[in-house]
Parts: structure tokens; sequence; C-alpha cells
């Protein structure tokens, strides 16, 4: 090890160690989070796939908010997606605080939605720890830990090359955690280094305001005012007939292109000054940002366009696509998400590399007992109140008032109690966790079969992920913990 | 005997240098480029938002590199002065 590897081994081991007591729950949730809207579909029921055709679900959307919301001064209408096969409607009077619905896709019906923060919860826990500008501090913080341990890891294991094809699982325990840490490291650390960096320059303009206040004297959001062109006008008072949304929908697909519409934002629906405004999703390209286009609500012609962008806005709003991955489709989906398991699991093996290495220096004093019980508690109890998650989802009362309250709760609850559990068993917790983990994920699959009311290919898809992964986490609690209590 | 031993006195001055050294650099580094780069305001502000995990790490890895605690603290604030004042100056 030459002397910055060594100079930087104490920041490694020990800032390592307590930083993922967070970094662990954040990358299972971002990994999570990565399927946000497979796993709202899963924990809504109620809503089946079907084929849809967007002209008519616009068509159908405007039919209901014609009937509930005929007064309003704001509709919104989110098209349905293969991977949202619903239509979502809005109206009131300001468009960030709209009554919101849920429809059927096919027919247009009101479908009753059980309330649930749905994948979404993963996404706040993930950049947020739930706890809004607090949270975005914190997470953060821990980003910047991450960015600086994976440099000083990379000082560390200077051999890089020789780490990467070296994995000794019938070596002594110790040199088998290091070389999992190493070889997972290494193998996951460009990914690493580029989720890590994106997401604390996301974060950035929360802990950082530095730019806001010498540019825009301290107003948030007034560089996207600078950069995202806004079309408005006021209502005129006077009655106006709204064109079909499905004919603005067409005209909004000749000029952003076919099937690239996301969303409609309609203004003054009955006036003959409305708008109706379309936004492009951002599936197809790097960089996330929405092209839209407005029309004359009344008469259909274009009133304005936006399809250019800042070139250093482009530039960010990359950064923020790279880190999101809603472009690529469902194979890069699916690399961020197993990447983003394997980014936790290289910590978690560093976490039980120290811990035993700890716990052969100095035994099993108080201090050790607490420092093994956070770290089970990150990984393997941050697993269980993952899955207490999905299970209250199904277990609790569909009809129960603040039912996505309690679902929060159940997550808590079970991490604590993992903690608990974890500070009582010490380190035989470890496998006793994994294998409870792994068995909740595998009976995912008869839970959706009894209280998900019909077959539902996304929702089966769901249930497959979670056997697998349940079978990955029962054969880690058998093979890598088994017969290893307090050593 | 001491509050706090000299060890844990210097890894608490490290983790100081870490936070407020990189946070102070950040603020300054930002605060020149705001000052100095001649282009739109929202292409400036896009830009620092891309640099901002730079500061924080190199600041972070000197922290413990440095074997004096009070340089690691000392350096990046004094650093961090100086281009305030180019800033302020430009």
């Amino acid at each position: 090890m030459n002397a910055l590897g060594k100079a930087l081994l104490g920041l490694h081991a020990w800032g390592g160690m307590v930083f993922s007591w967070l970094l662990v729950p954040i990358f299972i949730a971002g990994s999570l989070a990565v399927f946000e809207p497979e796993i709202s579909h899963w924990m809504r029921p109620e809503v089946k796939f079907a084929d849809f055709s967007q002209s008519t679900a616009a068509m159908l959307g405007e039919a209901r908010l014609r009937q509930v919301g005929a007064e309003s001064a704001v509709w919104r209408l989110r098209l349905p997606t293969e991977r949202a096969p619903s239509i979502g409607i809005g109206w009131g009077e300001n468009p960030r605080a709209l009554q919101e619905e849920t429809l059927e896709a096919v027919s247009g019906q009101p479908l009753q939605v059980r309330a649930t923060r749905g994948g979404h919860f993963f996404t706040d826990l993930h950049a947020e720890l739930l706890l809004e500008a607090p949270g975005k501090w914190i997470v953060g913080a821990v980003g910047i830990f991450m960015l600086a341990a994976l440099v000083s890891g990379v000082l560390i294991h200077h051999r890089i090359l020789r780490d990467f094809f070296t994995l000794r699982p019938r070596a002594n325990r110790r040199r088998a955690w290091l070389d999992v840490h190493n070889l997972v490291g290494v193998a996951t650390l460009p990914f690493l280094l580029m989720i890590t960096y994106t997401g604390v320059v996301i974060l950035a303009e929360a802990f950082m305001p530095a730019a806001t206040y010498a540019l825009y004297d301290g107003k948030p959001r007034a560089n996207r005012a600078e950069v995202l062109k806004t079309f408005e006008r006021k209502a005129s008072g006077e009655a106006g007939q709204l064109l079909p949304l499905a004919e603005h929908l067409a005209a909004a697909e000749r000029e952003l292109g076919a099937g690239t519409i996301s969303n409609l934002l309609i203004r003054h629906p009955a006036d003959r000054n409305g708008l109706v405004q379309a936004y492009r999703h951002v599936n197809d390209r790097l960089s996330a940002v929405a092209d839209h286009v407005t029309f004359d609500a009344v008469s259909g012609e274009v009133f304005g366009k936006q399809v250019d962008w800042n070139p250093m806005a482009y530039a960010y709003r990359a950064q923020v696509g790279l880190h999101v991955v809603h472009f690529g489709g469902s194979a890069l989906r699916w690399l961020y998400f197993i990447s983003g398991l394997l980014g936790a699991a290289m910590m978690a093996a560093g976490t039980v590399l120290f811990l035993r290495k700890r716990r052969q220096r100095h035994g099993a004093g108080r201090s050790q007992r607490w420092l093994e019980a956070f770290g089970i508690a990150s990984v393997s109890g941050g697993l269980l109140a993952c899955l207490g998650y999905f299970w209250s989802n199904r277990l609790l009362p569909v009809a129960l008032d603040g039912r996505a309250g309690y679902e929060v709760v159940a997550f808590f609850t079970v991490w604590a109690a993992a903690l608990a559990h974890a500070g009582w068993r010490g380190w035989a917790a470890w496998r006793e966790q994994f294998m409870l983990a792994g068995l909740l994920a595998v009976l995912i699959l008869p839970l959706d079969q009894f209280t998900g009311g019909g077959p539902d290919v996304m929702r089966q898809g769901f249930d497959l992920t979670a056997v697998l992964l349940g079978g990955l986490l029962l054969l880690i609690g058998w093979r890598f913990f088994g017969g290893e209590a307090e050593r | 005997m001491p509050f706090l031993s000299a060890d844990k006195a210097h890894l608490c001055l490290r983790i100081l240098a870490a936070a407020l050294g990189g946070y102070a650099l950040c603020w300054a580094i930002f605060y020149l480029l705001c000052s100095w780069l001649p282009y739109e305001k929202a292409t400036v502000w896009y830009l620092t938002g891309q640099l901002a995990p730079l500061p924080f790490v190199g600041v972070l890895l000197w922290a413990f590199i440095i074997p004096s605690p009070g340089r690691a603290l000392g350096w990046p604030l004094l650093w961090a002065a100086a281009i305030a004042l180019f800033g302020w100056l430009a």
C-alpha cells in the first residue's frame, strides 16, 4: 500500500462503516426507485394492465374532467404508458395542488385505488430520507463521503486489476469478505462514481446555494425560470369552446413526435383564452428536459413551443438523466438496479469485514455490540423494512383512514425491530435476518396471488423478481453467514 | 483527565476541516465563477451545479492526508478567503 493509501485507511474503514449505515439503505432504496412506476402498480392492485390507446385515453380523461372539474381553472391529464397503465386526471385552481383521480385506461371509469405512496416512497427515502430539505443536506453529505471513500478505496486497493480477478471463497472468512468487497467494488467502480457524482450534483442545489445568492439574490428556482419558457395568458372572461383534447394530442404529436406525449396541462378550459400545454416524455434522451408545446385551446393554433435549451442547462440535466435513468429502456434499468444492489453489497461486505476484524482485536464489548447492531440493521434490517412496507400494503385494510402513512409506519417499525433484534442476537442476527428477508421475499408471490385480485403481467414480473431475490437472500444467509455466529 | 484525548481532538479538527473547509471553499469558488465568468446567469448557475462535488471531496481527502490537523483546517479556509477576495475584486 502506498503512503496515500495508508493515510486514508482510517477514513475509508471507520468512515465507510459509519456512513454505510445510511449509504446501504440509500442504495437499496435508489435501486428500487429505478422501478418506481412498476412498484406503484404492484401496490395498487385495483389498476389492471391492459392494452390502451392514448387518443382514446385523452377522450376518456376529458369526459371525466368535464364532469368533475367543469368550473376549474386548471386541468391536468396524465396519459397511460406501458409502465403506468392508467389515466391520471387533476383539476383545481392551482396546478401544484390539484384534486386527483385515477381512471381505468380502457373504459375511463374512476378507480377506487387504495391510498399508498407506492414506489415514490423509495425515491423520497433515497433522495431526502423523507425529511425534505434537512434530508437533502444529510444525503448530500453522505454522497460526498461516498465519493471520497471510492477515491480512497482505489488508493488503498491499488492493485485494481489483480483484485478484479481474485475471489477465494474457500479461503478464511476474512479473506473471502475482503475479496468480495474488492471484486464488487472494482467491477462497479465506474457506475458507483457516476451515480454518486450525479446524485451529489442533483442535491447541491439544496445544500450549496452560493450561485443562487450570487446570481439571483437567493431566490430559489429563478434559474429554472430563466431557461424554461412559459406560455401563459390571463382568462378573458368570455366563454370558449375547447377543441377535443384528442385533437390537441394529435397536433402535439405532429410537433414533438408520434407517441411521445406524456402529459397535458389545460389552463382556463372553458374560456376563450384557454391554453393546452403538451409535454414530451424524456424516455429516449439522456438529458432529462421535457420539450413542450402550447396551443390555443379554442382554435388549436400553436401559441408557443420549446425544443431548444440553454446548452449548459442541457448538460446539467444530462447528469440528472444519467442518475434517474428514464432513458435507455428496461435493459438499462435492470443494469442500474443490479449495479445499485451490488454497490450496497460491496458496502455491506466492507462492514462485515471491518466488524469481524474489530471483534477479533477488541472482543465483543458493548461498543462492538452497538456497532454490529447498527451494521446489521442497515443491511438486512433495511431489506426487512422494505419487505415490511410491501407486506403492509397488502395486509392493511384498503379503506383504513391514513393507510398510506401506516405503510410508512410499518417500514420504520420493522426497521426498529430489526435494530433491536440485532442488538439482542448479536452476530447471529445476520443469518436470521437474511433468512427471514429471503422468506418474506419468496412469499411475496403467494401474497400477491391471494390479495392481488387476479393475474396481471406487470405484477407477475414483480413477484418473479421478488422470488429470485428472496432465493438469493436465503443463499446469502445460509452460505455466507451460516455457522459463523459469534466468530 | 482531559475531556478529549489528543487523537480524538485531532480527529474532530479533521472532520471540522472537511465539513467547514469544503463548504467555505466551494462557496468561494462559486462566488468567483459567478462574478468572473462573462456568460448568461443561467449558464453560470448550471455550470457551478455540475462542479459542486469537487471542492468538497478534494478538501475531505486533503483533511485526512495532511499530517497536521491545524493545517487541514487552515489551508482550505485561507484559500477560500483568497478566492472570495478575487471574486469580490473581479
